[in-house]
């Protein structure tokens, strides 16, 4: 009788979430650190209010800090009540979690402490029936994570997949996946040397958010696209990551760290892949992801030193005025050197060598203390062939693009010339705009909800692979070398802007357009 | 269509494309229209009304109030056109306006509904039925095949009358019983969200449904019966309630006076099932606050858990509301009602 499509629990089909998640417990490593209370608990919070966890579910800290599991509830409440999406809190919902919230101390490097951990894991498989399923999500420096993984995998807390229906033991991997390709091939040949590639979820926050999901859609889902997303019809193609927001305290970690990869390696290009990126032959994560690297492989090197200086522009913010308010200069923030080298903006020129994209520039541009908070993807598509009508504005000449706004008014806007009403034929450029949050009239729930449920679904489709953040380092690299080698210069530029003026001579003729 | 007809049908237009043309001061009134909604009802029942008006403001929808009024003449068709405004809060600014037409059929023109309707909507938006109290038969069925969704009730309709709706429809049907059950559901599915368990399904032994009493109603409230006939679609069992093995599940409804509560609503559901190892006992009961479920399952081999879920009462126009956004929940809806409709005539 039924004509419903198989799922693994078949009275699930049409009930909130089809896909259900098995009884588990969540590990969280760093479970003192900004993320933790910021975005992970929160989050969870957000996943037992709307009925995505499973009924068998647990949640167990581990830091270094001697604190009880009251501690650990209260100050998980307290993050709660800050940061949860959804206020007031439900009190019924935080103390069923609550109840199910464990603490355990430990260094990482602390053989004992998995055996505490272990202990932990099983009185909660008694008390709350989590049946062995365990994800570790290590919100941790890059230099914890193979510790942690060598004591998991001793521990015997992370054996290697089974049958369907066997207990299962995910790790969840935050960035940065290194710091260069050296250490993210390093990195990766740590953890596969303890795990499988289906038991690592190398989170990127991005791929979370319900725009960057539904480029896929768009794109796959509709037939009026395809067809012209192509050299033969596009352009150029721009992607643009500001933020208004300076260092926020994160000066000790910009310093070593950068935009370049603090951003561009991975967020932007995981767009620029998903763009670029042709249709996969399933919507399952090996398929998708596959894809994803083959967009990144063709991505051309930028090897030399007078590509380096043609192709990307590094900068660095000047005090300025954001938002009405006065800013200091990136030099200026506590915990950065007076002399800093360090970018807080960059712009590339990239190009995608393949058949698709031969030809089209993908101007990428990240920065910090720029004009506002955007995320968009800009497909410009080519001039028209031959002026019919009478029209000096560049726009006009070349009126059609499509935007792509990721944050914030998650939405989509196609522009196209249009007559001005009355007797001539005068025209202006108009936008058809679908924005999220007004369509669908609810919150999308935030990323990090969406990619702690996959990861504990056992989906990767959304995660980064091994090759995939190797390909990203493999373009990323020559760059840093060079910069590294203070072979190209470090622009200025004031804070509040849109970057420096050599980042417009990058985009010439085309110039960047203003989000 | 007769003269008659197409008069007022005429007059009607010409008051809606004035609606919206400038005052002598050259103001013209905001507007927006995201759906037509054609709202069809039997009486003037002041709750039907005020839902409408709360579902018309939710959707943004050009809204068409349609009934057949056996004073009229046969062959005639009254119409008022006027502007729904919302104001500002706090103040006594229109904010946003849209179109309001009401309709009396007489009743021979009611079976022209389908035809008078399609001249008068927006045809560039989808369009959504939402049949009240005593909505007419022959109207109501026109539109199933003409409208995008259309959403019913069947505690009103009855299952039969959905189940035959549902077959015919080319209108994605959702039915706001149905909806009522959805927490209901999903507290089953939660049970069997662990692997360990899910063999249960395939042996479920007996399945006790309870509901509140509704004073007009002798029989099974809609909504008990559509979680029976879900469970039992979903399982693959046929309609002499035997599993798809052939052995026999006890189905049990059974009705319970309960004050502060919606007449007809779901009280508990008891399911038990066998697994290798033992019985399995799953239980979920509406608390005595009637805003709560208590969830409980007892297993071989696992511990016995407990929960209690928030089930917070959601007004019809919130039911409205969430059936016509909903885009995908119509083929669960008739799989059950398919079931029913079997059930019942087994029966």
């Amino acid at each position: 009788m039924s004509t419903l499509p198989p799922t693994d629990n078949p009275l699930r089909a049409g009930v909130l979430e089809e896909l259900s998640v098995d009884p588990c417990v969540l590990v969280i490593f760093g479970a003192s650190g900004d993320l933790t209370g910021r975005k992970l608990v929160p989050g969870v919070y957000a996943l037992a209010k709307n009925r995505m966890l499973p009924s068998a579910f647990a949640l167990v800290g581990f830091a270094r800090r001697p604190i009880s599991d009251d501690e650990l509830r209260e100050k998980m409440r307290g993050a709660v009540d800050k940061y949860a999406r959804q206020k007031p809190v439900d009190g019924l919902v935080w103390d069923d979690l609550a109840h199910g919230m464990r603490y355990v101390q430990g260094a990482f490097d602390d053989a004992a402490a998995y055996q505490r951990l272990k202990t932990t894991l099983e009185e909660l498989d008694r008390e709350r029936g989590t049946r062995g399923g365990r994800t570790f999500y290590l919100a941790v420096p890059p230099d914890a994570v193979r510790p942690i993984v060598e004591n998991l995998v001793k521990a015997g807390l992370c054996p290697p997949p089974g049958s369907d229906g066997a207990p299962f033991a995910r790790v969840i991997v935050e960035k940065p996946f290194g710091v260069d390709l050296a250490s993210a091939k390093q990195l990766n040949r740590d953890l596969l040397s303890l795990l499988d590639e289906r038991q690592v979820f190398r989170i990127d926050h991005y791929l979370g958010k319900e725009t960057v999901q539904n480029l896929l859609v768009l794109r796959f889902g509709n037939t009026i696209f395809e067809p012209i997303w192509n050299r033969n019809h596009v352009s150029h193609v721009e992607l643009t990551v500001a933020e208004h927001i300076g260092m926020e305290g994160r000066g000790k970690f910009y310093e070593q760290t950068g935009l370049m990869r603090d951003i561009v390696q991975n967020h932007a290009l995981q767009l620029l892949s998903l763009v670029a990126m042709e249709a996969p032959v399933a919507w399952d994560a090996d398929a998708v992801r596959d894809e994803k690297v083959k967009a990144l492989r063709a991505l051309r090197p930028v090897r030399s030193v007078e590509e380096v200086r043609a192709r990307t522009v590094r900068g660095q913010y000047a005090a300025g005025v954001v938002r009405g308010d006065a800013v200091p200069a990136y030099r200026e923030e506590p915990d950065v050197a007076k002399a800093s080298e360090v970018e807080t903006y960059v712009a590339v020129e990239a190009r995608v060598d393949n058949w698709r994209w031969a030809d089209v520039p993908f101007y990428l541009r990240a920065g910090k203390r720029l004009g506002k908070r955007v995320t968009e993807i800009v497909l410009h598509f080519k001039p028209l062939p031959h002026p019919l009508f009478d029209s000096s504005a560049m726009s006009l000449r070349q009126p059609n693009s499509l935007v792509l706004r990721i944050q914030p008014d998650e939405g989509i806007a196609l522009r196209f010339a249009t007559k001005i009403p009355g007797q001539g034929v005068a025209m202006r450029d108009v936008a058809m705009d679908f924005r999220y949050g007004t369509a669908f009239g609810h919150e999308s729930p935030e990323a990090y909800e969406r990619l702690l449920l996959d990861a504990m679904r056992g989906d990767a489709t959304l995660f980064t692979r091994h090759d995939e953040v190797e390909a990203q380092w493999s373009f990323v690299d020559p760059i840093l070398s060079a910069w590294r080698a203070n072979e190209a210069p470090l622009a200025s530029y004031e804070a509040g802007g849109w970057g420096p003026a050599e980042a417009d001579a990058l985009t010439a003729p085309h110039g960047w357009s203003k989000p | 269509m007769t003269p008659r007809v197409s008069d007022a049908l005429g007059r009607i237009e010409r008051e809606l494309a004035a609606l919206w043309q400038p005052d002598p001061t050259g103001n013209i009134k905001p507007h927006a229209t995201t759906l037509n909604l054609i709202a069809l009802h039997g009486q003037r029942e002041c709750s039907f009304q005020e839902t409408l008006e709360d579902v018309a403001a939710r959707l943004g929808a050009r809204t068409f109030v349609v009934s057949v009024d056996g004073r009229l003449e046969p062959w005639a068709l009254e119409g008022d056109v006027s502007a729904v405004c919302r104001l500002e809060p706090g103040t006594t600014r229109e904010a946003v306006c849209a179109e309001r037409v009401t309709l009396r059929f007489g009743a021979m023109v009611g079976k022209r509904a389908g035809s008078i309707l399609e001249s008068l909507i927006e045809s560039s938006l989808p369009t959504a039925v939402f049949a009240g109290p005593g909505a007419p038969a022959a109207v109501l069925d026109a539109l199933c095949k003409t409208a995008g969704a259309v959403v019913i009730d069947s505690a009103e309709l009855g299952i039969a009358r959905a189940a035959e709706l549902a077959a015919g429809a080319r209108a994605q049907i959702h039915d706001l019983a149905f909806i009522r059950t959805r927490r209901w559901r999903e507290m089953l599915a939660r049970v069997f969200d662990d692997p360990a368990l899910r063999p249960a399904l395939g042996r479920v032994r007996s399945l006790s449904v309870i509901h509140a009493e509704r004073p007009d109603h002798d029989g099974a409230s809609a909504e008990a019966e559509l979680l029976v006939a879900w469970l039992a679609a979903r399982l693959g069992w046929r309609p002499a309630f035997t599993d798809s093995r052939g052995a026999a599940v006890d189905v049990r409804i059974d009705r319970e006076a309960r004050s502060g509560v919606i007449p007809g609503c779901m009280l508990e559901v008891e399911l038990r099932a066998e697994l290798e190892a033992g019985e399995l006992v799953a239980r979920v009961e509406r608390d005595a606050d009637g805003e709560h479920l208590a969830w409980h399952v007892a297993a071989p081999g696992a511990p016995e858990q407990q929960r209690r879920y928030a089930t917070p009462r959601r007004d019809d126009a919130e039911l409205v509301e969430r059936a016509i956004r909903s885009f995908n929940a119509d083929r669960l809806l008739r799989e059950t009602l398919t079931f029913a409709r079997a059930w019942k005539a087994h029966a």
